[in-house]
């Protein structure tokens, strides 16, 4: 079955997000509240795909992506940005990295596995 | 005693004030005048007198101690009011208007008196050149005569105070008015700054003495100054021009600047004034809205995403089965949340658009393609609430658009979404497009309750929902508004007609690309 690692500060998203790709979706779900334990369960569960969110204290997502990018376990996992700054230029900034795609806040529950299929082509 | 006022003697009085003459110092052209007429006439005493409300002030003499008389005892106040050109008195003793007059009877004991009212021009005499004697006398025919040039001259020296006086005037309402400016003024000739006004200075951090006689490139940031001199050539050619630039302060700090040029004639050449207004504020108060906005937007997002989401699993039954009142009620949570989303997209795009801040990226679009887009978008929800969406075959749908077609199929979409919302279930809703001349206009045909004339205008506002009886409200009311802003930045328009039969016509109208 393959993993997706969410990487998010808020504990309500990665509920509902896990919810959504585990109970609906049909992949497996592990989960970080920050960039050094997301670095730590990318190592540790080798996920499939990686979503992070973009604003999030301390180390930010941009930040994140790039150390997740660095590290020999996840620099060939795709990763996709989940982010609630959907301004055309804030998009276009994430969209200009090697991320596979941009998932705008809020996001529909009952698509998310798809649009994770889509972006990236890995399926549960 | 002075035997009565002149005719027209308020406006007599306007005129002498208005000389600013009255009070001021010796002048040597008056003074050569006086000793002239002295001379001329053998008098020992010669004077140009002014009258005003209550004494003639001398404004040169020959021959007097005192600076001024009281009126009543004036010769010269006489002279001011009579009808004859001039005034002659060859003995005051023996003239009955004069004889006990304290001048006569007193001193400077005076006999003979001629003088000659001082007129500017206007047809009031201000006052008048006289010569006095002690003893009765005569002048003679060519006294008189180089009395009255004199005088002549005396009225032009007193009516050249006057426009003088008037000129400063002038130029101190004219100062006035541009320092009580915010924005910099500054006029520019033959390339170099000949005026400023207070705020050029504060907003340069130069005084006025630095401004004045300088080439005004010098005032802009390297990097405008290029760009600035072909701006500047521009008015010179094409007339009034306004442009963003910047402008280098004393200290070295850079302002960002709106001037409004424009050429003009000045003292039979072309001069530029030009209008400097600093942005900073409106610059920082528009990147804090912004920062505002975006801030609002993402706390509001991600709650969102918490309550949408739980809310449509929920509703999908994959994490538990709802009785048949729960489900309603998560439908109506659902729906109201998916409202709240769509409002801070709304206010975002409003933001943007409001601020001309959005930029557009255009392209070559297919109408066909841009349609098809804005179907898809709405495509769910139709098919949730079972309406139909058609689209309009013809040969119009194949024409070509250049614009950015994000915002195009959002407009679309948005009137679309409109129609969905006023449609029943069980309805149709049709879409297509016209080519007139140079436009294309894409209409969508709806059968709700159409919109009545009064608030046919003013669903286009702000918040507004036409009044639609027992339908419930739905959406942030700021679609159409923002509709429409999007498609006047296009150089379109959107708007809307009643259908015949019922129903509304809701239509954008873009510039073809063919045409």
């Amino acid at each position: 079955m393959a993993v997706v690692l969410i990487i998010d500060d808020e504990e309500d998203i990665r509920t509902i997000a896990t919810l959504a790709l585990e109970d609906v979706g049909g992949f497996e779900v592990v989960t970080a509240a920050n960039c050094a334990e997301g670095l730590q369960a990318a190592a540790k569960h080798r996920p499939d795909v990686i979503l992070l969110d973009v604003m999030m204290p301390d180390v930010n997502g941009l930040v994140t992506f790039d150390r997740l990018q660095n590290l020999p376990e996840t620099r060939e996992t795709p990763i996709i940005f989940m982010t609630a700054r959907v301004q055309r230029d804030e998009v276009a900034e994430l969209q200009a990295t090697d991320a596979k795609g941009v998932i705008a806040k809020p996001f529909d529950p009952m698509t998310l596995a798809d649009e994770v299929t889509e972006l990236t082509g890995v399926r549960p | 005693m002075n035997g009565g006022l002149p005719r027209n003697e308020s406006e007599r009085l306007a005129a002498l004030l208005a000389c600013r003459i009255l009070d001021t110092e010796e002048e040597e052209d008056f003074e050569a005048l006086t000793k002239l007429a002295a001379q001329i006439c053998q008098t020992p005493i010669a004077a140009v007198s002014l009258v005003d409300q209550d004494r003639q002030w001398f404004k040169a003499r020959v021959g007097l101690e005192a600076r001024e008389t009281p009126r009543d005892v004036a010769f010269c106040a006489h002279t001011i009011r009579q009808r004859d050109e001039f005034l002659v008195v060859s003995d005051a003793s023996k003239d009955e208007r004069f004889a006990d007059n304290p001048l006569v009877t007193g001193d400077p004991r005076i006999r003979f008196y001629a003088g000659f009212p001082l007129d500017p021009g206007n047809g009031l005499a201000l006052g008048a050149l006289c010569v006095i004697d002690r003893e009765p006398r005569e002048l003679s025919d060519g006294q008189l005569d180089a009395l009255r040039v004199l005088a002549k001259h005396a009225s032009h020296l007193i009516d050249a105070r006057r426009r003088e006086a008037e000129l400063i005037e002038s130029q101190q309402r004219f100062q006035a008015l541009a320092d009580a400016s915010d924005e910099g003024v500054a006029i520019v000739k033959g390339g170099v700054v000949i005026e400023v006004n207070h705020a050029l200075c504060r907003l340069t951090g130069r005084p006025r003495a630095a401004l004045l006689g300088v080439d005004p490139s010098v005032l802009v940031t390297p990097r405008e100054r290029a760009r600035v001199t072909e701006r500047l050539r521009e008015v010179a050619e094409d007339g009034p021009l306004t442009y963003e630039s910047e402008v280098v302060r004393a200290d070295g700090t850079v302002v960002p600047v709106r001037v409004t040029a424009k050429t003009v004639a000045h003292g039979g050449a072309r001069a530029r004034v030009s209008v400097i207004r600093d942005l900073s504020k409106e610059l920082h108060a528009e990147r804090t809205q912004r920062e505002f906005i975006s801030v609002v937007s993402h706390e509001l997002r991600t709650p969102l995403t918490s309550i949408h989401g739980s809310l449509r699993l929920l509703a999908s039954g994959k994490l538990t089965e709802l009785t048949g009142k729960a489900q309603q009620l998560v439908r109506i949570a659902s729906a109201n949340a998916e409202r709240l989303i769509q409002l801070t997209n709304d206010l975002l795009d409003m933001d943007k658009a409001d601020s001309d801040r959005l930029a557009l990226t255009l392209k070559p679009h297919r109408v066909r393609q841009l349609i098809a887009w804005a179907h898809e978008s709405v495509q769910g929800v139709a098919l949730s609430r079972e309406i139909a969406i058609r689209v309009l075959d013809g040969p119009s749908l194949d024409s070509t658009v250049v614009v950015d077609g994000d915002r195009v199929r959002q407009i679309i979409t948005n009137l679309l979404g409109n129609a969905l919302k006023f449609s029943s279930p069980g309805g149709t809703i049709e879409v297509g497009a016209e080519v007139d001349g140079g436009t294309v206009r894409i209409e969508v045909l709806d059968r709700g309750p159409g919109v009545p004339e009064s608030e046919r205008q003013r669903i286009f506002e702000r918040f507004r929902q036409a009044r639609t009886g027992s339908l419930p409200r739905e959406g942030s009311g700021l679609g159409l508004t923002v509709s429409r802003t999007l498609a006047r930045r296009h150089g379109g328009d959107v708007g809307m007609r009643p259908r015949e039969g019922g129903g509304s016509i809701f239509w954008l109208e873009l510039l073809s690309a063919n045409g």
